[in-house]
């Protein structure tokens, strides 16, 4: 279903002071066909990166002006969900932890192969694809149950509770055949095929029974 | 010295009032004395008086014994007058003899006078008695003899004569019986009395007298007087009744006899008070003697006790005091003050000492301390330095391996990339020779182990320093002012590292000058000498100045303010100077800027 939408082209944000360092990165990347976009510091990336760029961070966790680890803190309050990449020259277990708790995906410490690097660097792009990927259809179904009228909203979360046609009917008044025809709407708009498609859909949308 | 004088003071004050005391006593006595000897003339007078019969033949007058009591008495008189107040009476005897002696010569009858003579005598001696304090004796034995001598034996010789002279008359003019029945017992029953007051006072002295030596020496003399008195009161109460011319001799041998026994004791009388006057004199000399015996010993003790709590508290207090201040000259708290003894001076100094034995000990423990925290902070330093030494190292090196990994996928290309693999292999070449940089620029801090030092002369130093900084400084628009003090000593020190040192200071004024625009931008390099540490070198700027935060971290390693630097500067140019033996320090400057200077000792012992 996605499958034709234009695909951003991902690209790795490296940020680091030591110019010779973050220059040899942009050449890594850039030679296995990554896009790169270099930075300073944090201060620059924020300024300059392009609104939902797709891609991942390359994060040094020492920076000027503030640590990686309080920029970690700075994105997340930010809502940036780019998957972070650390390096460090001297990365201690405490500093690890913290990172990974907060949400890192990956911490690497000097001298790091390049290959480790390139690989958790792919492994970032394609886990902010995915997650992409499943906020675009999360936001697609919303987009679907905004077709609903109340009570067919109503009837979807009474089937998924595991109530029958008859029990719903009873519970709110109506005839069977009504609820039927809810129903069938219902699986048409939010595109189910199927009582366990639904089921699915309104899992990801996280719908609750009434009461 | 208040006590030492107060003591003295008082010592003076009793001895004088001990003398003064006794030689008032003494004087008193002395009076006795004179008074004493001139009753003795007196009593020449009466002997002379009473010796020779009224109207008798038989001898001639003795008038030269009366010229030896003239003078005796006129040379008393005008002696004693000072004491005495006896002029008039003396005068008034003495012109009475001269009257007598010449009634005697022209052969004239000298009752009247011999009587008038006896009456003035008898004034003259109680005078005497009362002018020479006799008669205020103080002690009971001189006192009752002084009454005998002064008082009785005058007024019992007087009646000797007034009743010889009455028998006399009554024998020669043959006075009716009847005035003699009536006045002779009248006249005799006078001499007895008066010989029993002399009876009585002579008891009383007796009583009054201790050691008897008294009654040894005059008893016998009063005692043959009494018997002769009796003997003469005897014979005449016998002859009331008719006396005739033939008994007349009888009676005139016992009265004589009387007179003489009288005059006698008289004089044994006059010859013991005298005596107990000199013995009362010498008594009292003995007691002064005594009392300043007594003083002295007591002042000598004073002394002594002085001297030995001189030696014992204040000598004590004294090291004490010594000590103490040596140690807070020298603040060598090894130092104790020497007192043996378990006394309070004991007490004190050993507790002193345990004072001085605890300040030693905190001493030690907060030198320990402090030299323990300088070890911790060296070494935290020395950890944080190789981590930024790492660092800074493994920045190009991690740059050099992405590069050459870089380079490797664009060789590996098809076709390969070489425009790109030229690029990357240049900046290997460029990271791999900031990584050769920063490895020169730790080896100073490891080079400074062995400096090699020689002796430097400053103004040579800072010629070559201003030489290498003029162009720089130009470029900067920057002032250079250089200040030497005349003689400045030469110091052990390695060139090189000073001048890193110096170039360091002063490429850090240049950059903290960058950005003054609003007043001149001034460098100033001065030098001088700093005692005891030798010479003490300071760079000056008109700058920023330091931010009060950072003040004591500019010193630490890797600490900076700078967009480009290491933080390494300071910290080596503190390391160099330190091995040097000297400090660097920094302060801010007046009115602006800062201001780093160090010191330099001139013998590079350290």
């Amino acid at each position: 279903m996605t499958a034709d939408a234009p695909e951003a082209i991902p690209v790795v944000f490296v940020i680091d002071d030591d110019a010779s360092v973050r220059e040899s990165l942009t050449e890594l990347f850039t030679s296995v066909g990554l896009q790169v976009a270099a930075f300073g510091s944090p201060v620059e990336f924020l300024r300059n990166r392009a609104t939902d760029a797709a891609g991942c961070l390359v994060l040094d966790v020492r920076l000027p002006g503030s640590s990686g680890l309080d920029f970690q803190a700075e994105l997340a309050r930010a809502d940036i969900q780019l998957p972070i990449i650390f390096i460090t020259g001297h990365g201690d277990i405490p500093m690890t932890v913290r990172a990974m708790k907060a949400g890192a995906m990956e911490f690497l410490t000097k001298p790091i192969r390049d290959q480790d690097l390139l690989d958790a660097v792919q492994r970032g792009i394609d886990l902010d694809r995915t997650r992409r990927e499943q906020n675009r259809s999360v936001t697609e179904l919303r987009a679907r149950l905004a077709l609903l009228t109340p009570r067919e909203r109503e009837v979807v979360t009474l089937v998924s509770a595991g109530l029958l046609n008859k029990q719903i009917a009873g519970r709110l008044g109506v005839a069977e055949i009504t609820i039927k025809m809810h129903r069938g709407n219902a699986m048409r708009k939010l595109q189910a095929a199927s009582l366990a498609d639904l089921m699915r859909i309104v899992q990801v949308l996280g719908l609750q029974p009434p009461g | 010295m208040i006590l030492c004088g107060a003591f003295i003071l008082s010592i003076v004050m009793t001895v004088y009032g001990l003398v003064t005391e006794k030689r008032i006593a003494i004087e008193f006595a002395r009076k006795e004395l004179v008074g004493s000897r001139y009753l003795g003339a007196v009593r020449t007078t009466y002997a002379n008086l009473l010796a020779v019969p009224e109207g008798s033949a038989m001898s001639a007058p003795p008038i030269h014994r009366d010229d030896v009591v003239f003078k005796q008495l006129s040379d008393l008189a005008a002696g004693a007058d000072g004491h005495f107040d006896t002029h008039e009476f003396a005068g008034a005897l003495m012109s009475t003899l001269r009257e007598l002696e010449r009634r005697r010569a022209a052969g004239g009858n000298a009752d009247e006078l011999v009587s008038k003579a006896l009456a003035e005598a008898q004034s003259l001696a109680q005078r005497i008695g009362d002018d020479s304090n006799l008669t205020l004796d103080p002690d009971l034995d001189s006192y009752y003899v002084q009454n005998i001598v002064v008082r009785s034996m005058p007024s019992l010789l007087g009646r000797f004569s007034e009743l010889q002279q009455f028998f006399e008359a009554s024998i020669e003019k043959d006075a009716s019986s009847v005035m003699r029945q009536v006045r002779l017992p009248i006249l005799a029953s006078q001499v007895a009395s008066t010989a029993r007051e002399v009876k009585a006072d002579l008891q009383a002295a007796y009583r009054g007298n201790s050691d008897g030596s008294l009654k040894q020496a005059v008893d016998a003399g009063f005692g043959a007087m009494f018997v002769s008195i009796d003997s003469y009161l005897g014979a005449l109460s016998t002859s009331t009744s008719g006396i005739d011319t033939r008994d007349a001799v009888t009676y005139n041998r016992f009265q004589v006899s009387a007179v003489q026994h009288g005059l006698k004791a008289w004089s044994l009388a006059q010859f013991e008070l005298d005596r107990l006057l000199r013995k009362r004199i010498d008594g009292l000399l003995g007691k002064m003697q005594w009392g300043l015996a007594l003083i002295g010993g007591l002042a000598g003790l004073s002394i002594i006790l002085a001297i030995l709590t001189h030696r014992h508290i204040v000598g004590p207090l004294r090291r004490l005091e010594t000590v103490a201040l040596a140690v807070r000259e020298h603040k060598d708290y090894s130092l104790r003050a020497t007192h043996s003894g378990l006394d309070e001076i004991g007490r004190v100094t050993s507790g002193f000492n345990e004072m001085l034995a605890e300040l030693a000990a905190a001493r030690r423990r907060e030198i320990a301390a402090r030299s323990e925290a300088a070890r911790v902070a060296r070494l935290t330093s020395m950890g944080e330095m190789a981590a930024s030494i790492a660092h800074e190292i493994n920045q190009p090196l991690f740059a050099i391996v992405t590069n050459a990994n870089a380079g490797l996928r664009w060789l590996g290309a098809a076709p390969p990339d070489l425009g790109r693999l030229e690029t990357v292999l240049k900046r290997v070449v460029r990271d791999g020779h900031r990584a050769s940089d920063v490895i020169a620029s730790v080896r100073a801090l490891i080079k400074q182990d062995a400096p090699a030092r020689a002796p430097l002369s400053i103004e040579a130093l800072i010629e070559d320093i201003r030489g290498l900084v003029r162009e720089d400084l130009q470029r900067e628009q920057i002032s250079l002012q250089v200040q030497l003090a005349y003689g400045l000593p030469s110091v052990q020190a390695d060139r090189t590292q000073l001048q890193q040192v110096l170039l360091n200071l002063i490429s850090n004024a240049v950059d903290a000058m960058r950005e003054t625009q609003d007043r001149p931008r001034e460098l100033q390099i001065s030098a001088a000498i700093a005692e005891p540490e030798g010479v003490v070198i300071a760079v000056a700027d008109s700058g920023e100045g330091l931010d009060a935060n950072a003040d004591d971290r500019i010193f630490e390693a890797f600490f900076t303010t700078k967009d480009k630097g290491m933080g390494l500067g300071l910290s080596i140019c503190r390391s160099i100077i330190e091995a040097h033996g000297g400090r660097l320090w920094a302060s801010r400057g007046n009115p602006n800027g800062s201001i780093f200077q160090f010191t330099l000792p001139c013998k590079g012992d350290a």
